[in-house]
């Protein structure tokens, strides 16, 4: 409940070695800052634990160059700066062009404000929008604390019903479903060199404290998309309590590849119900290699959903989910009879 | 035909209505602060700032009841640049206050999560803030209790400390449930014989319905920056009432009035939360006293939300018969208000019973409120404080009723309308078009599609509906009734009115010059309003309870009339005329019979001599007992429901309000659009949501906590209805607060249009839609 920011130092970093290495010099207290809209307000409002110290040198990644850039090359895929700002990738023409859902995505985070601030990077690393994380006095237990008070306290808006685990926040990011729908990877760097993680695998499980697999002393410099799959139809859908700045009570990107009328691949990502951007594989499973038409949209919502076990107050994102993973699946269809050669 | 008597409600002869066609009271005027609030210039109390200011900030408790054991400040004293810190121990007894109700400025036992427990000023923010952690607080965590439900049990516990002081704290000293009830008793409202109302019924339907708690969430957070020269306090303030201020102030420091100064000239909203001097404008005062330098004490948008009164939530039992006709038998009631920690006098009963027992004719009528304490947070006025959730339980029940009966909701509300403002003694209101309200809203939104919409709904998931809701409320004054008002003319052809109000954005230094330039007949420029200062004015209302126009109406318009026939006295001589048969518009004074015969008003003024000025005064007097006065109104609802997610979109929203006349008809279409988004927002978004274990609010932001953007804003179809009502200037009563009493109940309604849902709980969030949609 600051006012205003606690002191700080602020680092302009000229290259991503420059920014690495501090990261190192620094750790703990040491912390990235591109677009600021996530980590600035969890200073201002104090947010801090034994796992959150908080942040007294900020390493601005704005003024590397290349980071905030988006490019694309034929028969490689899409390369995306971490630093590049959600309004850039929403507009982007190739993006647009190519990757629609990942404008989808984009162009439903947050406001227009937030989105010409806020980064990919960014949005991918952001913290837990769960109350009990962002109201100072509960330690909870991503800030360190033994426990999740949202468990057993109020579960009704940004919480999970499925891959439940000691934190039951639901994963806020609209854009990392899109992007694990594409098959996108993250490129790190840290002091020990660089490595490159599928999206998927970018994410860690609700046993953990931080959402990410980023270490201390490292930096998320780009996300690769490959080459879109021939043939493949996608739409991003999300729904929230308001119409503008919020976080999904529940998500779906889907991207499936369909030649005539058979599925070849499916990717069908949750956003909003898990700790984690989830794949629904049972969903995917039925959609795949199979000819999609009748029930199998309804069938792919159910099994969507299938194994949730929802808390006390958020049992209507079953159906929520349900809804949207059919509607986004009978979508895909209809432009794949409408289209010859899908986007 | 024999004149009527003027019955302007003024102390003294109400003066004669003006015998001219009105030339600026009904003309869209823009608003005098329009300009320099829209672009910035507008000076809030938070952009003030004064020399050696300190800056202070307070101590909240973290639990929802505990006894404060021990508390020592000596390590945040001994911090260099701490100025001041006050706290229960160096204040013993110091009671702040509020409508003059005292209450414990920082009390042994605290009662909700975020109450006061010291307040520090110091150099600037950073080392108040590093004060606050020194202070060493050694709480006994006490047992609490957020639901009323809960505190009404017989083996409930007591929540609240009992404080024979403070009538806020007006619990029994007898055991719960009954301790935990205000007055320990409901408050009861009963006319003729309910069992054989009911035993006449061909139809009756019941149902419990509940509300939630809302939050102002006013864009300026609330500031007070306080100035002790040893001689006057002056206290920059952000509340709804300078006077209210004034007297609080004066009362809780022990200075006599004339040594207490309170100014707020632009607020950053209030509807209701800012409704007098609150305890932060105390502590600043307290300090600034002790420091000897000026402090302020601005709150963070946190602390907006966990210590201010929030609006109360209720929940109500209904049970309603009527003939087969529609016509209505019965009408039962009983209500639970949740009072939290108190702030104000009462449960506000009468506001919460008054739609039951009054919007329809039955002859017999039954309802019971009980206020119960908790320990969720102050409660206290908001915009139509108990009016929404008494229409939200009433009209959804009409719904409900008209359902049972097979029959369209608007005739069933037309079947039992009544002129009757009190039903048992026959008194009649002063005015009540409610009917052509509901017609206006039905005819604007297409009430007969009603039924191609339930064929057409038919086909498709995203479903629409059509809902309506009719609503009484005040607006018309109340106690203790003391609005005061001067006219000066001064001889450069100057006039200045002097009112102690505060202008809380809805245009009220704006409308109170207008009816002095009618009333003095000249242009609206000419005419200045000295307000928001207790300095020069005498004790006006508090901008609240939508009671300004019809409150200071009677008195501006007196004073007017007042310095205008002075005037007249001398420009009677200029004209060789009688005072009486002259008359002024346009700056010019005439002789009623021979217009030709006249001079400019400034000549007049010019004839006072050097130095020379008149002066009027006007006083309200109360309303009186032998006529109901009230405002009326109806809106309707055009809602699109998506049955499979469960998304609810507001497409469009007529609404008629009775309010006798609009003064400036613009500004009171600006108040039907933000009583509907008001509305709209507790309707289907704002949610508080509380931690049951620690008492503590989740949501004390601007995110979590959603109101509605204007992507959740529809299309709004606006009628001021006028009709003549003789006790208020030009009949000028109130719209302000009204607009939202039927917001959430229309859409309630037209959601079970389109869905054949009942949501019986508000806020109707997805999970209640849902839930409705697929029963479990």
């Amino acid at each position: 409940m600051l006012y205003e920011l606690p002191p700080l130092e602020h680092l302009t970093a000229y290259n991503v070695e420059e920014a690495v290495r501090w990261l190192a010099e620094y750790n703990p207290r040491g912390k990235v800052i591109a677009g600021g809209t996530d980590l600035l307000g969890l200073m201002k409002d104090k947010i801090t634990g034994p796992q959150m110290p908080m942040p007294e040198v900020l390493i601005d990644i704005k003024k590397i160059p290349g980071l905030s850039a988006i490019q694309y090359e034929a028969g490689k895929g899409l390369t995306i700066g971490a630093a590049a700002t959600l309004t850039s990738i929403m507009t982007s023409s190739i993006v647009l062009e190519k990757y629609p859902i990942l404008a989808q995505a984009a162009g439903q985070v947050a406001t227009h404000q937030i989105r010409n601030m806020g980064t990919l990077g960014g949005n991918l690393c952001q913290r837990p929008w769960c109350w009990y994380f962002r109201v100072p006095q509960f330690n909870c237990y991503k800030k360190g604390g033994a426990m999740c008070p949202a468990i057993t306290g109020n579960n009704k808006y940004y919480f999970s019903i499925l891959g439940l685990g000691i934190c039951v926040m639901a994963h806020p990011s609209d854009t990392a479903p899109a992007l694990i729908a594409l098959g996108a990877s993250a490129k790190i760097v840290g002091s020990d060199g660089s490595r490159t993680v599928p999206i998927e695998q970018f994410f860690k499980g609700p046993r953990e404290v931080f959402e990410t697999v980023l270490k201390p002393d490292e930096l998320l410099t780009e996300i690769q998309v490959p080459e879109p799959r021939r043939n493949s139809y996608g739409i991003f859908l999300k729904e929230r309590p308001r119409e503008t700045w919020d976080f999904a009570l529940a998500s779906v990107a889907t991207l499936l590849q369909i030649e005539g009328k058979v599925c070849q691949e499916a990717r069908v990502i949750l956003g909003g119900v898990a700790p984690y951007p989830y794949r629904a594989l049972g969903a995917e499973e039925l959609l795949r290699n199979r000819e999609i038409g009748g029930e199998a949209p309804e069938k792919a919502g159910e099994a969507a959903v299938s194994g949730a076990r929802p808390l006390r107050a958020n049992h209507y994102k079953i159906r929520l989910t349900k809804a949207l993973v059919k509607r986004a699946v009978l979508h895909c269809l209809d432009r794949a009879s409408r289209l010859s050669d899908g986007v | 035909m024999a004149k009527p008597e003027p019955r302007l409600l003024v102390k003294g002869k109400p003066p004669s209505p003006l015998d001219r066609e009105l030339s600026i009271i009904g003309k869209e005027i823009d608003r005098a602060d329009a300009l320099e609030k829209t672009t910035g210039e507008a000076e809030y109390t938070g952009d003030i700032k004064l020399p050696h200011m300190l800056y202070a900030k307070c101590l909240r408790s973290p639990y929802a009841h505990a006894r404060i054991k021990r508390i020592d400040p000596a390590r945040a004293e001994a911090l260099p640049g701490v100025r001041a810190i006050i706290h229960k121990d160096n204040c013993p007894g110091w009671r702040t206050y509020w409508y003059l109700i005292p209450q414990a400025a920082f009390p042994e036992f605290v009662s909700y999560v975020g109450q006061e427990v010291a307040a520090v000023a110091a150099d600037d923010l950073d080392t108040a803030q590093k004060a606050l952690e020194l202070i060493e607080v050694e709480y006994e965590p006490l047992p609490f209790l957020l639901d009323a439900d809960q505190a009404v049990k017989p083996d409930a516990i007591f929540v609240h400390p009992l404080d024979e002081a403070d009538p806020t704290c007006r619990r029994a000293p007898s055991a719960p449930p009954v301790g935990n009830i205000y007055n320990g008793a409901p408050d009861i409202f009963r006319r003729g014989d309910l069992e054989r109302g009911f035993a006449e019924a061909d139809v009756i339907v019941e149902e419990t319905y509940t509300t939630s708690f809302q939050y102002h969430a006013t864009l300026q957070t609330r500031c007070a920056i306080a100035d002790w020269n040893g001689q006057v306090l002056t206290v920059f303030d952000s509340g709804q009432g300078v006077w209210n201020a004034k007297l609080n102030l004066s009362k809780s420091l022990g200075l006599p009035l004339d040594q207490v100064r309170v100014i707020t000239k632009n607020m950053g909203g209030g509807f209701g939360s800012k409704a007098a001097a609150q305890r932060y404008a105390h502590y600043a005062a307290k300090l600034a006293m002790l420091a000897g330098c000026p402090v302020r004490l601005e709150l963070t948008r946190p602390e907006e939300f966990i210590s201010h009164p929030h609006r109360f939530s209720a929940k109500k039992w209904l049970k309603i018969g009527a003939k087969k006709d529609g016509v209505l038998t019965a009408v039962q009631g009983k209500g639970l208000v949740n009072l939290g920690v108190g702030s104000t006098y009462g449960n506000q009963g009468v506001k919460l019973a008054e739609h039951p027992f009054a919007l329809y004719e039955c002859p017999n009528a039954y309802v019971e409120v009980y206020g119960v304490y908790t320990n969720s947070q102050l409660t206290g006025y908001m915009r139509s404080v108990m009016r929404v959730m008494s229409n939200f339980f009433l009209e959804s029940h009409m719904e409900r009723l008209a359902a049972a009966l097979n029959m369209d909701p608007l005739t069933l509300r037309l079947r039992n309308y009544t002129l009757w403002g009190d039903q048992q003694k026959k008194i009649p209101y002063s005015a009540k078009n409610l009917d052509r309200c509901m017609h206006l809203v039905c005819e604007a939104i297409g009430w007969p599609r009603r039924k191609e919409l339930t064929e057409s709904n038919r086909r498709t998931h995203i479903k629409r509906g059509i809902g309506m809701a009719s609503y009484i409320y005040d607006g018309t004054g109340a106690d203790p009734y003391d609005a005061n008002a001067d006219v000066v003319i001064r001889n450069d052809g100057s006039v200045e009115l002097l009112a102690g109000v505060v202008e809380i954005g809805g245009g009220q230094s704006t409308i109170l010059p207008m009816i002095v330039a009618e009333e003095l007949g000249v242009n609206f420029d000419r005419v200045r309003i000295n307000y928001g200062d207790t300095e020069g004015t005498k004790y006006a209302p508090g901008t609240h309870s939508s009671r300004l126009t019809a409150e200071m109406g009677p008195a501006v318009l007196q004073a007017a009339a007042e310095a205008r026939q002075k005037l007249f006295t001398v420009a009677s001589l200029m004209l060789d005329a009688r005072a009486d048969d002259l008359r002024s518009e346009n700056d010019m004074i005439y002789v009623k019979n021979d217009p030709s015969r006249r001079i400019p008003f400034e000549q007049a003024c010019e004839a006072l001599g050097p130095g020379g000025q008149v002066q009027g005064s006007g006083s309200r007097a109360p309303n009186p007992s032998n006529i109901v006065l009230r405002t009326f109104g109806a809106q309707a609802a055009e809602v699109e429901i998506d049955v499979e997610t469960g998304n609810v979109q507001v497409l469009r929203v007529a609404s008629a309000h009775e309010l006798g006349k609009a003064l400036n008809p613009k500004l009171c279409v600006s108040q039907h659009h933000s009583g509907i988004i008001m509305g709209l927002g507790y309707a289907l978004l704002e949610d508080p949501a509380f931690d049951s274990k620690t008492g503590s609010l989740l949501n004390p932001d601007l995110h979590q906590y959603r109101m509605p953007t204007s992507l959740e804003t529809p299309e709004i179809i606006a009628y001021n209805v006028e009709a003549e009502d003789p006790y208020f200037a030009y009949s000028a009563k109130a719209i302000g607060e009204a607009t939202m009493v039927a917001t959430p109940a229309a859409i309630r309604n037209a959601i079970y249009h389109a869905a054949g849902i009942w949501l019986n709980s508000l806020p109707m969030t997805r999970d209640r839609v849902l839930e409705a949609l697929y029963p479990r």
